[in-house]
């Protein structure tokens, strides 16, 4: 009877070991598998928004067509209007002007594609026959830097 | 029953590790394979920017011409890139307000190509006297830009020449006017317009007046930049001597200051050098002097009767002439002293033609005619003929001797050499050549005629020699050559004493009639053979003037004794309008 039990119970623990290794693998590989898989489609996610932020970088043009120096009145306030035609694909947004590397004025002066926006009564510190170095910063990082004589 | 399981269960996990394998690897490559489509993406962005950008560089607009329109700008656009460009955007700055204007636009233009009259339908108006920039943007960017400067802030560079500085009364004077635009950018705008004043330093009158006849074809004319501009203006100036006339060049609008002055001078010329005869005589250039001709006997005899011996002296200038004197003097080559070197004896034996009176020969090889009370008037722009007939001297041979003549005017005395004459010392012809009538009885130096007008025209060819043994040759031949200018030289066949052939008309416009004797002149008695000819006149200048012509006729043959004929006349024509 006893030879008989033992019998009976010989392979149990295989089976379960075996069990235990299909189940531990089938749970690892689905883990490994999920964490792969998110992890590429973050990664694709991440590449398509650089990509996609890259070609609109690319995509951005403008042109500074004319810089006009004058002196505000009242109060003789030494100014420029700074007027920027939009000649890409895309709508920009100009962010910041700097002037002679000094930041003069910042916004989120908005531009749709083909349109003209003067940007008005910039301060800026300028002399009569000066050459100023007129530097235009977009939303997403396109620059623009010219020399204007004031 | 245990080794069979295990036998059967053995590879299980390798396929389930190949399955997550796959799994993994598919969604790398997925990865993969989108990282590369955003690459190109990226790339293709690229490419297109940097033919965005060559475009750009391909652009190359400039402003051909800038002017001013009815007060509207017009502009001249060229695009000598190979990209087509598209103006987007006009500037237009007031300097003199500093005051700043900016409008749309929308004008493309090609490739290597022009666009006119742009601004015009801008609504800004553009005032005179003010300095305008004007810049214009492209849709990539490019620009190009002017300006527009008013002539009353710039002086220009200007410069006026009178041709000839000093002249004499009545003559006409060149005025040149030279205008440049040096202005290194930009445009005058505007068209310029002419202003010229001009002053006589006499008191104005009928003999003191000023007269234009020539002028630029528009007083108002656009004077681009880096250019320049000539004009011309012809006056006739009637003025006294020692007269100034004063000429002040300028333009409407001119900066202050901005002008050209010059003074031309009004002057008679009291003496100059001796001049030859000209084949044709316009005006008086720069010299009042009258121009000497001659008529000259060759052979001058030797014989009992008189040869015919004239002075014509033309009056080129405007202003009448006075002769006082008029000498004639021969000479030879052999030893002076002597009857045998007179061409003309002291007291010769003078017959006179014109003037009637006091001709002379106040010594050996002389002939004078003087009168300094009533001195023989030459109007301006005629001719005058002093004749006479004169009893040769008794000199030995004289194949050529020299001649010279001397005329007192009241501009001056001038003489005139060169000529020459022959004469024998035994019996010989008195061969001559002069204007006559058709009759052969008037003698004549000079005639006026009609301008543009068909005219018969008379030439003696004499032999004033009343002998039967001396004649001039048949054979020779009487040569008159026609100045250039005469049109439809007609010689009618048939005339008695010579043989015509047809006129010779020659490249310079002048023509020559050669006739042959075709039987001796002169072996009867005196004999004189006319030979006819028609001429039609010049045309009259522009402005109307007298013009004085030269008519060169010849004999070229031989006497019976052989000796040299070649008798000469300079007869002048005086072309009226």
């Amino acid at each position: 009877m006893r030879n008989r039990r033992r019998y009976s119970r010989r392979g149990v623990s295989t089976v379960v070991t075996t069990l235990l290794l299909v189940v531990a693998t089938g749970v690892i590989g689905s883990a490994l598998a999920a964490w792969s898989n998110s992890s590429f489609a973050m990664q694709s996610l991440q590449i398509s928004n650089q990509t996609a932020s890259k070609i609109n970088l690319v995509k951005e043009s403008f042109v500074v067509e004319d810089v006009w120096f004058y002196i505000k009145q009242p109060g003789n306030i030494y100014s420029a209007n700074v007027t920027i035609r939009n000649s890409g694909s895309l709508a920009i947004t100009v962010a910041k002007i700097y002037l002679n590397n000094t930041q003069v004025w910042s916004g989120n002066q908005v531009i749709s594609v083909g349109s003209v926006v003067t940007i008005k009564d910039v301060p800026v510190g300028w002399r009569s026959g000066d050459m100023q170095s007129v530097w235009i910063h977009t939303a997403r990082g396109t620059d623009t830097k010219q020399a204007w004589k004031s | 029953m245990s080794r069979i399981n295990r036998k059967q269960r053995r590879g299980l996990s390798s396929v389930v590790g190949a399955v997550f394998m796959v799994l993994i690897m598919i969604g790398a490559l997925n990865a993969i394979l989108l990282t590369l489509r955003q690459q190109d993406t990226i790339t293709q962005a690229v490419i297109d920017k940097s033919n965005s950008n060559l475009n750009k560089l391909n652009e190359a607009i400039g402003i051909s011409d800038i002017r001013v329109s009815g007060n509207k700008l017009n502009m001249t656009i060229s695009n000598a890139g190979g990209a087509a460009a598209t103006l987007k955007s006009i500037y237009i700055v007031n300097e003199t307000a500093n005051k700043q204007y900016r409008y749309d636009l929308n004008i493309p233009v090609d490739g290597r190509n022009i666009v006119k009259n742009i601004g015009q339908s801008l609504p800004i108006t553009l005032k005179n006297n003010t300095k305008y920039s004007v810049k214009l943007v492209t849709e990539t960017g490019n620009t190009a830009a002017t300006t527009i400067t008013p002539l009353s802030s710039v002086a220009l560079p200007m410069s006026l020449y009178l041709v000839p500085p000093t002249l004499t009364p009545n003559e006409n004077i060149t005025v040149l006017y030279a205008v440049s635009n040096n202005l290194t950018d930009g445009s005058l705008g505007r068209n310029i317009s002419l202003n010229l004043n001009y002053t006589l330093s006499c008191t104005a009158g009928p003999t003191c007046s000023i007269t234009k006849y020539v002028q630029p074809p528009s007083n108002t004319t656009f004077l681009s930049r880096g250019s320049m501009m000539l004009f011309k203006w012809v006056f006739k100036v009637n003025a006294p001597d020692m007269t100034y006339v004063t000429f002040n060049a300028s333009l409407l609008n001119a900066k202050l200051g901005n002008y050209a002055i010059e003074k031309g001078y009004v002057k008679l010329v009291e003496s100059a050098q001796t001049s030859f005869s000209s084949e044709i005589i316009i005006n008086s250039g720069l010299v009042q002097k009258p121009e000497i001709f001659t008529i000259v006997p060759s052979p001058f005899g030797d014989s009992s009767d008189k040869g015919l011996w004239g002075v014509i002296v033309a009056n080129p200038t405007t202003t009448p002439m006075n002769v006082s004197r008029v000498v004639i003097s021969a000479y030879t080559a052999e030893t002076t002293g002597g009857g045998s070197t007179e061409m003309l004896n002291s007291g010769c034996s003078v017959t006179a033609v014109f003037p009637a009176t006091t001709w002379s020969c106040p010594h050996a090889n002389m002939l004078e005619w003087k009168d300094t009370i009533n001195n023989q008037v030459i109007p301006g722009l005629e001719a005058r003929s002093f004749l006479a007939k004169v009893q040769p001297g008794n000199p030995t041979l004289e194949p050529a001797f020299m001649i010279s003549v001397a005329v007192f005017t009241s501009m001056g005395q001038f003489t005139k050499t060169g000529d020459s004459g022959g004469i024998r010392d035994v019996s010989e012809s008195l061969a001559n050549v002069y204007l006559t009538d058709a009759a052969g009885t008037a003698i004549r130096g000079n005639q006026t005629i009609n301008a543009a007008q068909s005219v018969t025209l008379y030439v003696a060819m004499a032999d004033l020699d009343t002998s039967t043994s001396t004649y001039v040759k048949s054979g020779t031949r009487l040569i008159i050559n026609v100045p250039k200018g005469f049109t439809g030289v007609t010689v009618p066949g048939g005339q008695t004493g010579f043989t015509t052939s047809v006129p010779i008309q020659y490249s310079d416009g002048s023509t020559q009639i050669v006739a042959t004797l075709n039987q001796n002149l002169g072996d009867t008695s005196a004999e004189i053979k006319v030979l006819q000819f028609t001429v039609t006149a010049p045309a009259a200048p522009s402005p109307p003037a007298k013009r004085i012509y030269i008519m060169h006729t010849l004999i070229d043959g031989e006497t019976a004794s052989g000796f040299s004929a070649g008798a000469f006349a300079e007869i002048v024509l005086v072309v009226k309008p």
